[in-house]
């Protein structure tokens, strides 16, 4: 067990490590991209007028955000922030960045935890089913039909979607979240309405993608173990041949769907911008596209920190599974 | 027996679209009706002239899809190339070596893995000057660690094998047991991983040309599709114009994607 | 395997009924929200007569015979306004997004004057202005009983204030030479300026954040954006904010009667709903979600306007633009510097496409004097572009640009290469300047000019102003939206300097001391005559020299409902929603 510790341990420490490193990669990512953020501070059309009606003001902006400062005392300033969780105000709105970030990260994961869950049990199953009995007729339909669902680039089938499900029927909202003016049960209502389309088109590539990769899993083991188990008992029970194979299958496809947390928050960028989602990955593509430094870099930070946690976790989990990494016994991957 | 059948025409399905695309590609002078760049009248329904219409500057949509096939197919491949090579001889060093090398390595990947990925993309097409090139660099940046993986613990299996081991001990140049002995070995792997690499490459490229971060001068399918959806063919119902890019983006992304996934089939 | 048949079978078959499930969700939700809303509307104003609010959603067969019943000439109850800018920034001094945007109508905030239909300046919290013959004063007179949204007075106090912050705080560049505010009887004031300024800061309050500030809530504040309270929205304006939902992307405004500087309120609430875009902004103007559209100075574009037209519900609130796309040569070097050149590439321009591209079917030639015909002081006599390839080569040729290396281009006539950059003005929408540049670029193309995207330019915004600045372009285009048009014109842009302490936009390229002098006569002008004598200088000077030109005169459009109001008044290249909805706007 002390193993296992050792290795939690040190896992733990790379991962810090990593953070720290994307920590500074993202600061110098965001410092060095052009563009005066003067100008996407307050908006180009604003900025001229500001020039010629309000140059105080301007300054003033300059000087909060510290964009008049050298770059090591700015990277200083950020490491200061970030140690006290204050990540200083947005330039979109006026609002404090932990704030904005907090409120897209609650509506992103309205949209990714039932995508995680849902597609991630989707996924197993139909992937055991087809898996099981590889070239059978189940196999035949599913393989194709998310083969071909994995080939189509999200914003292409988002747009296909909106055009016939929302522009044609009219059955969903074309864009937004929530309808003014709704409260209690009404607001969650229409919360759910605005959902569905979105969520629909995340679990159907969560599934498709979760599928192939159970699909191969069971298909593989199952020949092997079959093959293994022939050759030392005979041919083995078909409940039996079933146990075995899911407890094998099931190491490598948790995780994956462990890690799959990592991308909880980042992972649906563009279905987020076609459906007018305000959420991380509307945050993030935003605060890029108007060099909003302070959202950027949190956004960034908070990403990456859920991709490391999600691995490590999944690493922490795979070792208290597997035996041969609680002993030691097994280079590092 | 009747299984391997299938799956070699699968394969072969997607080896046929990826010719067609290519040739379509090389070709695409003699069979573009016009120039793509001539602008002649705006918005155009399909007609003898013009099959696919015209776009918002009066440019003939089915010459854009063709030089189009161009770009995009330019795109994904060098951005595969890239990915996979990187991976690859990353994935060599690291798991023949072994040791600090592997040490380095793994931790570059990893801090790479923790990048997110699209937002990274991104923000590097914002910062770079817009262009084919510095779409593939913004793709293959974090794209390289997948393959680099998968292919890191085979050669790590590899180098357990006896009689590369034994070669080793006889003292026989790194190099060339690597090129002699591993790389024949990976060489599916890679060449799977490339395919799937290609399509994934032109699913991103799909969808940062649709965010408007394509390059600008040279159109790619997803440039077409964002002129499309900005100019409001869809609302419009313009089919002619926004559904042959998401056509050819989803026909060729399978295309790459039928010949690895069922390449690597086959050999499993 | 007849197990897993059944049990994929049961799980299809419940998987289509959850789906279904979900798509009828969506369909009541819809529904019920449509009514909900106008339900709300509806209950809060209290006391009048109404149909039956559920009927409402049902269409608009039955909107009709609803109205007929009802007696006309009622006020609004709730006026739903929609809008691209977001519902974010709620702060009277740093207002922004939608909220920054209605104010330029007056909604909360009590704008001193507004400019009408035709342009002229009318009083809005100022109850009437007049400016002095040498430009030197404006007295004006306020009204007494005006409150602020937190139930304080406004007062002399307020004014005073108002001035001083704007000059001293905020350090408003047209209130520089202002030497002081003299109240001069119980209700009217004077504003001294040391220059003759007066009519260039009225004009300039217009379209912008300049209005009452309250003293009670900015006294000493040096910093307006950390006000983050309720009380940073308080303004003196018609309506006051009552509640603002981000996540909705909405925001509701009840009419203030003490506040109604135009006579009647007959608007009793307006609310503000965002939309991501164009087009989802006109779905739900079809699907009667909004009455009506705002957004500044951005009319809807030509391809979106398409979506709409042929609705009998649906005014398309036409007008002529005052603002347009135009192209300035860089005239700091060759070829840009010399006229016959200048005049050959205006010649060599397709107009028809530029026209289709930028405003569709609805785009026109240009005229040479730059300004369309619908701004102040238009010159009717100046002559049109012109698109002939065949003369243009032959100017061209004329003037020495011939191909003599036989590459297909030609040379300058020097015999070096020629190499245009074309340099569209940098934002964070590059769509439409990238096309616009497109068509201009395979123009040039045609009659062997070779030319290039400034590729730097289009990414960066600090590459692009350098180069602005500094003259380094060959062909810029740029955009006068119409609130620049409304006052300062596009010939604000062309100018090589600028008189001293302004430092802004110096990205034009013409040096001539006279156009500068028009340029200054016309924005310190203190009469309208005044004003359209040097306005008619410039637009000739353009015209003759060909230093810049228009690329395209537009038709604005900023559509309205039309099945439940009536009043509407169109306000050229700014739409139906202005200071005068508040005042008009009825039941049928």
């Amino acid at each position: 067990m002390s193993m296992l510790c050792r290795h939690i341990l040190r896992r733990t420490a790379i991962a810090v490590l990593t953070v720290y490193l994307i920590i500074t990669i993202s600061f110098i990512l965001v410092h060095v991209m052009p563009g005066d953020p003067v100008i996407h501070l307050v908006g180009q059309e604003e900025y001229y007028y500001l020039l010629d009606n309000d140059p105080v003001y301007l300054e003033r902006q300059i000087e909060r955000y510290g964009l008049n400062e050298s770059l090591p005392v700015q990277y200083i300033k950020y490491l200061k922030s970030i140690a006290t969780l204050d990540f200083g105000t947005a330039y979109a709105n006026q609002k404090p960045v932990t704030e904005n970030v907090l409120k897209a990260s609650g509506w992103t994961l309205m949209l990714s935890v039932p995508t995680w869950l849902l597609g991630g049990l989707m996924g197993a199953v139909l992937g055991v089913l087809a898996g099981w009995k590889p070239g059978k007729r189940f196999d035949k339909i599913m393989t194709p039909f998310f083969l071909v669902i994995n080939t189509i680039p999200a914003n292409c089938l988002s747009l296909i979607f909106l055009m016939f499900f929302s522009y044609r029927l009219k059955l969903f909202p074309i864009n937004g979240m929530v309808s003014a003016g709704t409260e209690g049960i009404g607001r969650l209502f229409s919360i759910l309405t605005h959902m569905c389309l979105p969520l629909f088109i995340l679990i159907l590539f969560r599934t498709a993608g979760d599928f192939m990769l159970m699909k191969s899993a069971v298909s593989q083991i199952r020949e092997e173990e079959y093959v293994l188990t022939a050759r030392s008992k005979g041919i083995p029970g078909k409940h039996l041949l079933f146990i075995h194979v899911m407890k094998n299958a099931m190491v490598p496809y948790l995780t994956s769907f462990l890690m799959q947390m990592g991308s909880l928050l980042s992972g649906s960028m563009i279905v987020e911008v076609i459906f007018g989602w305000k959420g991380m990955g509307m945050l993030m593509y935003n605060a890029v596209q108007n060099r909003d430094f302070p959202t950027a870099q949190l956004c960034f930070l908070i990403s990456a920190v859920c991709v490391v946690a999600s691995s490590l976790l999944s690493d922490i989990v795979n070792a208290a599974i597997d035996p041969r990494i609680r002993t030691g016994d097994v280079y590092e991957t | 027996m009747k299984h391997k059948k299938k799956w070699n025409r699968a394969m072969i399905t997607g080896i046929c679209i990826i010719a067609f695309f290519l040739a379509v590609a090389v070709l695409a002078p003699l069979i573009a009706p016009y120039d793509p760049n001539e602008m002649i009248r705006g918005y155009l329904p399909p007609s003898k002239e013009h099959i696919l219409g015209t776009n918002d500057v009066g440019q003939d949509i089915f010459s854009e899809m063709i030089y189009g096939t161009r770009v995009s197919l330019y795109i994904g491949i060098f951005a595969a190339c890239i990915v996979t090579g990187i991976g690859t001889v990353l994935a060599l060093i690291s798991g023949y070596f072994g040791g600090v090398a592997d040490k380095v390595i793994t931790a570059v990947t990893n801090v790479a893995m923790a990048v997110p990925g699209l937002p990274l993309t991104v923000l590097m097409v914002a910062y770079l000057e817009p262009g084919k090139w510095s779409l593939i660099i913004s793709i293959s940046v974090t794209a390289w660690t997948g393959t680099m993986r998968i292919l890191r613990s085979r050669v790590q299996q590899l180098s357990q094998m006896p009689f590369i081991k034994s070669e080793r001990a006889l003292g026989v140049s790194p190099a060339v047991i690597l090129y002699r002995h591993i790389l024949p070995n990976v060489k599916d792997i890679i060449l799977t991983r490339g395919a799937l690499t290609v399509s994934s490459a032109m699913m991103t490229e799909a969808g940062l040309s649709f965010l408007g971060l394509g390059s600008v001068t040279e159109k790619s399918w997803g440039g077409v599709l964002h002129y499309a959806f900005f100019r409001n063919s869809i609302l419009k119902n313009q089919v002619w114009w926004y559904l042959p890019p998401i056509l050819c983006i989803c026909v060729a992304v399978l295309g790459f994607m039928l010949a690895g996934y069922y390449g690597q089939r086959k050999k499993a | 395997m007849n197990k897993w048949k059944k049990r994929f079978l049961t799980a299809v078959i419940s998987l289509s009924l959850a789906a279904a499930l979900l798509a009828g969700c969506g369909q009541d939700g819809g529904g019920d929200f449509q009514g909900a809303s106008k339900e709300a509307g509806e209950t809060t104003a209290a006391g009048e007569p109404k149909s039956a609010p559920g009927t409402e959603k049902t269409g608009k067969g039955v909107d009709d015979t609803e109205s007929a019943e009802r007696a006309g000439g009622g006020h609004v109850e709730n006026l739903v306004i929609g809008t691209t800018a977001e519902n974010n920034v709620f702060n009277a001094l740093t207002q922004k997004d939608a909220f920054g945007r209605m104010n330029y109508n007056g909604l909360t905030q009590g704008d001193f004057v507004y400019r009408d239909a035709n342009q002229e300046l009318q009083p809005y919290f100022f109850r009437s202005f007049e400016i002095s013959e040498d430009g030197k004063q404006i007295d004006f007179t306020f009204p007494l009983d005006a409150v602020w949204h937190d139930g304080e007075p406004v007062t002399k106090d307020d004014l005073e204030f108002t001035f001083e912050y704007m000059r001293d705080v905020k350090k408003v560049g047209s209130l520089q030479n202002l030497e002081k505010i003299e109240f001069t009887g119980e209700d009217s004031a004077s504003l001294i300026f040391s220059e003759p300024d007066a009519y260039y800061w009225i004009n300039s309050t217009c379209n912008n954040n300049a209005c009452v500030y309250a003293k009670h809530i900015w006294e000493g504040v040096e910093d307006p954006s950390s006000v983050t309270g309720e009380e940073a929205a308080v303004g003196c304006g018609p309506y006051k904010l009552v509640s603002a939902d981000t996540e909705a992307q909405c925001s509701v405004y009840e009419a203030v009667p003490e506040n109604a500087f135009l006579g009647e309120l007959t608007v009793d609430k307006v609310t503000l709903q965002s939309y991501s875009d164009e087009s989802t902004l006109m779905m739900a103007m079809m699907n009667g979600e909004i009455d009506a559209m705002y957004n500044y100075a951005n009319p809807i574009d030509a391809p979106v306007i398409d979506t709409v037209t042929g609705n009998e519900d649906i005014d398309l609130g036409e007008s002529p633009f005052m603002g347009c796309y135009q192209l300035e040569y860089g005239k700091d070097r060759a070829p840009g510097n010399d006229e016959a050149f200048r005049k050959a590439v205006s010649m060599a321009l397709n107009y028809e496409l530029l026209a289709s591209t930028i405003n569709g079917e609805y785009g026109m030639l240009p005229g040479t004097g730059i300004i369309p015909p619908s701004c102040k002081g238009y010159d009717e006599t100046l002559p049109m572009l012109e698109y002939d390839t065949q003369k243009a080569e032959e100017m061209l040729e004329a003037a020495g640009y011939i191909d003599v290396d036989g590459d297909g281009y030609r040379e300058l006539p020097d015999g070096s290469q020629m190499d245009l950059a074309v340099t569209p003005q940098y934002s964070s929408s590059m769509d439409l300047r990238m096309r616009i540049a497109e068509v201009i670029m395979q123009s040039l193309d045609k009659v062997g000019i070779k030319n290039h995207m400034d590729n730097e330019s289009i990414t960066n915004s600090e590459v692009w102003e350098e180069n602005m600045t500094k003259g380094e372009y060959d062909l810029s285009i740029t955009l006068t939206t119409s609130g620049m048009a409304s006052y300062s014109t596009a010939f604000r842009y062309f100018m090589g300097e600028l008189r001293e302490g302004e430092t802004s936009w110096i990205w034009g390229t013409i040096h001539d001391p006279s156009y500068k002098e028009s340029y200054y006569a016309m924005t310190g002008a203190v009469s309208d005559e005044d004003y359209i004598e040097n306005c008619k200088k410039l637009q000739e000077y353009v015209s003759d020299t060909r230093s810049a030109q228009a690329l395209c005169w537009e038709t604005a459009f900023f559509p309205y409902r039309t099945d439940q109001y009536t009043g509407w008044e169109n306000f050229p290249s700014w739409g139906v929603i202005n200071n005068l909805t508040w005042f008009n706007l009825t039941t049928k």
